[in-house]
């Protein structure tokens, strides 16, 4: 892993070796992952890996090599091809965007999660987790420490470095009759709570068994922060200029037009303390704090360099790939909070369906936001109020412009939820959602 | 780097190894995208690293680097890791039973993709542009239209060797060519995209072999034609996939639930299990031998084949040292055999079938699927049609979602083509849907295309594992048809 200075280093020497304008991209991560199934460790794994990409310029003309050979001669090569193949390529739309030097807020986590989530901390906490999953039942998951650097600086001197920790833990309990129950988290601040997660995965599991069949049809469901982040991140994927100029995205024609419910407000924002603390994005602008969608209106798209030169508006800091081929994708979500709890949520629901996770969601049209997907580890039926039977797995089709303007409650609690990026996440209570097969 | 090898290999016994295993790696790559006829990225990437197993008291450990220098601190990781997982260990991992082997391997390459000129790859890309654009142009649209185009021309080298505590020692180099085309139409509340994407083992005379322009040239003009066309009608119809959609339902419905790891749980918490079991294989002398599971009807012949010529699942040996193999997974219906890597095979009493696979040097062998071929029947596609009143083929995939045991599944097509009294009608309808239940649909085929109608599809996106690994498979079909499937969702909406 290469510290800040090293990383400095790196991208002089790169961009001393090219006499084109040129930006530097350094990614390194060192992750570790034990992984558990059957309730006994399976799989243990340790990877570090450092890549280095440079791309330079000459006019409209940009090409890009990479490599992760970080000798003194794999870096010369790096600039040699990189050279070498920009001699070769047809002119762009767009000249160099220099990389940003303007100032941005760094957060260092301090290094307190890879002491606590080593290889041997993680397995002496899957070890005591594993002390909550009853006979009968078997658990399997993943707990993972990866520790990410990220540096970007190009031959006029700009630079920027950020490296910080996160931990992931998820875990599914199954029951030897195929019930099952989930519990998963993420951090980048303190430790999280894994026991409380098997705790959880474990009583999902036992109310889960003996399901019986789910009609078919419209529903009210009320969604778990981690269903509901689900479908968010569909919404939030094409949510950008390029997915609209693309034609792949509902927000085509619809800027600062209503598409959902006056209850729904969504912004990203990097700033918020338990979220992912990138503060810049991979063409090196600042990471705009932004209202996406305010009282169901959408506020804003996001917007790469070439997106938005291409519209004449200020590029807001979102692009996620290095040379833009995805656009600009908020990475930090968050969901604005109602006021009533999730338990209230479902007290006040006389009739319909709690989902705690889906599974394998996908687009079926982006154009309309018709998404589908499946219920998974538990789902239950809601009745009078109170949590009832659970149901056998089910198949959802529904457009989140139909279903995100039927909401009809939100929770005040919110969860971290892993998406796009972490978002901040609450329940929900969609209306009239539909269930289209059975499993 | 044999001496190198085999040092770490010393090292790992000399640490208490019951055995261990090395892949190192060196992968090559070429990508040029070109959209709306201007290029948007040109770029060449190297990663080079290696990957070390070692299993100590049963239980497993892996670690993995990209100095080369480090590899003895990376064995005593991947040690000391094995050792950490004991800590919560119940049944001691069971390798099986494999010679040492020694051997190289290429894959039969032409002309080298990477040493072919940067404009005769553009022209290529620009001869796709300039035969949609030619369509488009001269199309008349009852509405105005937006049009975009993408393309891309990838090209990848995995130099890999391969070396275990046995003794083994492996050379193999593969190389991999990929095409993508996209033709999309845009109207004022709709999007329609006719695609083509192929990836092939072998060198740039693949590329050529996929006669791009004539193909984008198609492309445009179905593309035309869905953008105004009405949406698929909802009901029971009989339908015909072309392979072009054929080779995600074979992957999603049989390549996946037959993978072994995801038999016994190990994928539970990821991507998903099996509605099969272990008790459904049909092993000497067990009931199911007897009375074997019907997964199909009697048109349905399935293989995992890491011989098959030009398919990404191609090779001589897998990430674990053992021989390529043709695994038979259903037999004329009936469900023969799971793909299995070394640690899994022991669960139903084989060796493995050779599907122990790394996406790259970073991660550790799973169970992942090679060539995974639906053998062909004796009809012709026209013969297919004839057996139709009223249904549709379906072209290329465009969504794809199935259950985590892999049931029930929905799939999205790009192109729904009207059959109507045994004949096409020449009609095309816009976003086909289907859906079914995996053996239930199966068992509804009753015809398939003929040797002459058979295509190899390349998959390069398989996601499976923690950390995610995505590998690349193929999938050979024939078009196929398939009775009273249900096709959209309007009866419950």
């Amino acid at each position: 892993m290469l510290d800040k200075k090293t990383a400095e280093q790196v991208i002089k020497n790169v961009t001393s070796q090219t006499q084109n304008y040129a930006q530097v991209r350094i990614h390194g991560s060192a992750q570790g992952t034990t992984r558990f199934a059957k309730s006994e460790i399976s799989q243990n794994v340790a990877i570090t890996d450092t890549s280095v990409a440079l791309t330079v310029f000459n006019g409209k003309k940009e090409a890009t090599a990479s490599t992760n050979v970080l000798t003194e001669a794999g870096l010369a090569q790096l600039a040699k091809d990189a050279d070498a193949l920009l001699a070769h390529v047809p002119e762009g739309e767009f000249e160099a965007f220099p990389f940003s030097q303007e100032a941005v807020p760094e957060r260092a986590n301090g290094g307190a999660l890879a002491q606590s989530f080593g290889t041997a901390g993680r397995a002496a906490l899957i070890k005591e987790g594993m002390g909550h999953v009853k006979d009968g039942y078997t658990a399997s998951g993943a707990l993972v420490l990866d520790q990410k650097t990220v540096a970007l600086g190009d031959s006029k001197g700009a630079f920027r470095f950020a490296a910080f920790d996160e931990v992931s833990f998820n875990t599914v309990v199954t029951h030897a009759d195929g019930a099952d129950g989930a519990g998963e988290c993420i951090s980048y601040t303190s430790a999280p709570d894994i026991i409380a997660q098997f705790k959880k995965a474990q009583a999902t599991a036992e109310a889960a068994r003996n399901p019986v069949p789910a009609q078919l049809g419209a529903h009210t469901v009320v969604l778990s922060p981690l269903a509901f982040g689900d479908l968010l991140t569909f919404m939030a994927y094409v949510l950008n200029a390029k997915a609209v100029d693309d034609g792949f995205s509902f927000a085509a024609g619809k800027l600062g037009q209503k598409v959902f419910g006056e209850n729904l407000t969504i912004r990203d924002d990097v700033s918020h303390p338990e979220l992912q603390p990138l503060f810049f994005d991979m063409e090196s602008n600042p990471r705009q704090a932004l209202p996406l969608i305010e009282k169901g209106i959408v506020k804003n798209l996001l917007y790469d360099n070439k997106r938005a030169a291409k519209h004449g508006v200020k590029p807001t800091g979102h692009c996620a790939q290095m040379w833009g081929g995805m656009g600009a994708i908020p990475l930090n979500v968050l969901v604005e909070a109602g006021t009533s709890s999730l338990a209230d949520i479902i007290a006040s629901t006389p009739k319909g369906i709690f989902v705690n996770e889906f599974h394998y969601t996908n687009f079926v049209n982006p154009r309309n936001l018709q998404i589908t997907g499946l219920t998974r580890n538990g789902a239950f039926l809601i009745e009078d109020g109170k949590l009832g039977a659970p149901i056998s797995t089910v198949r959802f089709t529904e457009s989140l412009l139909d279903a995100f303007c039927h909401i009809t409650a939100i929770s005040s609690e919110r969860e971290k939820v892993s998406g796009l990026g972490i978002g901040l996440i609450p329940a929900v209570r969609i209306e009239n959602f539909h269930f289209t097969s059975k499993a | 780097m044999k001496e190198q090898l085999t040092a770490a290999m010393k090292l790992a016994c000399a640490l208490g190894a019951d055995f261990a295993d090395v892949r190192v790696k060196d992968i090559r790559s070429e990508n040029l995208r070109m959209e709306n006829g201007l290029v948007t990225n040109t770029a060449r990437s190297r990663s080079m690293g290696y990957g070390v197993r070692v299993y100590a008291g049963g239980a497993l450990g892996f670690a993995a680097g990209n100095v080369l220098e480090d590899m003895e601190n990376v064995v005593r990781q991947a040690y000391d890791i094995a050792k950490a997982s004991q800590t919560l260990l119940k049944n001691p991992a069971q390798l099986d039973e494999k010679k040492p082997a020694q051997g190289t391997y290429a894959t039969e390459v032409k002309t080298d993709p990477f040493a072919v000129p940067m404009a005769e790859k553009l022209e290529i890309l620009q001869q796709c542009e300039k035969a949609i654009r030619g369509v488009w142009e001269t199309h008349s649209f009852a509405t105005p239209m937006k049009f975009r185009t993408g393309m891309n021309l990838d090209f990848r080298s995995d130099g890999v060797i391969f070396a275990d505590t046995d003794g083994s020692y492996i050379q193999q180099d593969f190389c991999q060519c990929t095409a993508r085309i996209e033709a999309t139409v845009i109207s004022e509340t709709d999007t329609q995209t006719r695609k083509y994407i192929n990836v092939v083992r072998g060198g740039f005379e693949g590329i050529v072999a996929m006669d791009l322009p004539n193909r984008a040239h198609g492309l445009a003009q179905e593309a035309a034609a869905i953008i105004e066309a009405p949406d698929c009608p909802s009901g029971e119809f009989d339908v015909i996939l072309t392979p072009r959609q054929m080779f995600l339902q074979i992957h999603e419905s049989v390549g996946h639930p037959t993978e072994l790891d995801r038999v016994l749980g190990s994928e539970a918490a990821f991507a998903g299990r099996s509605f099969l079991t272990t008790g459904d294989y049909p092993a000497a002398g067990s009931a199911r031998e007897k009375d074997p599971l019907i997964y199909g009807s009697t048109h349905v012949t399935i293989v995992a084949d890491a011989h098959c010529p030009g398919g990404l699942g191609t090779f001589a040996y897998d990430d674990e040292g053992v021989p390529a193999q043709c695994i038979t997974l259903i037999d004329k219906g009936k469900f023969t055999g799971f793909q299995t890597s070394r640690d899994y095979a022991q669960a139903i009493g084989q060796n493995s079938g050779g599907a122990g696979i790394s996406d790259g040097w970073r991660n550790l062998p799973i169970v992942r699927m090679t060539n995974i071929n639906m053998l062909p029947g004796d009809k012709t596609l026209e013969e297919l049609i004839a057996g139709i009143e009223y249904g549709f083929i379906f072209d290329e995939n465009k969504s794809w979602s199935i259950d985590d045991l892999r049931n029930n599944f929905q799939f999205a097509c790009e192109i729904a083509h009207e059959i109507k009294d045994g004949k096409r009608t020449g009609a095309v309808f816009k976003n086909p849907i289907y859906s079914g239940k995996t053996t239930e649909f199966w068992a509804s085929c009753d015809g398939v295309g003929n040797p002459d109608t058979w295509e190899l599809v390349g998959v390069p996106n398989c996601g499976k594992g923690q950390p995610m690994q995505m590998m690349r498979v193929s999938h050979g079909s024939s078009p196929t048809r398939f009775r009273k499937v249900k096709v959209g969702v309007q009866d419950v909406r």
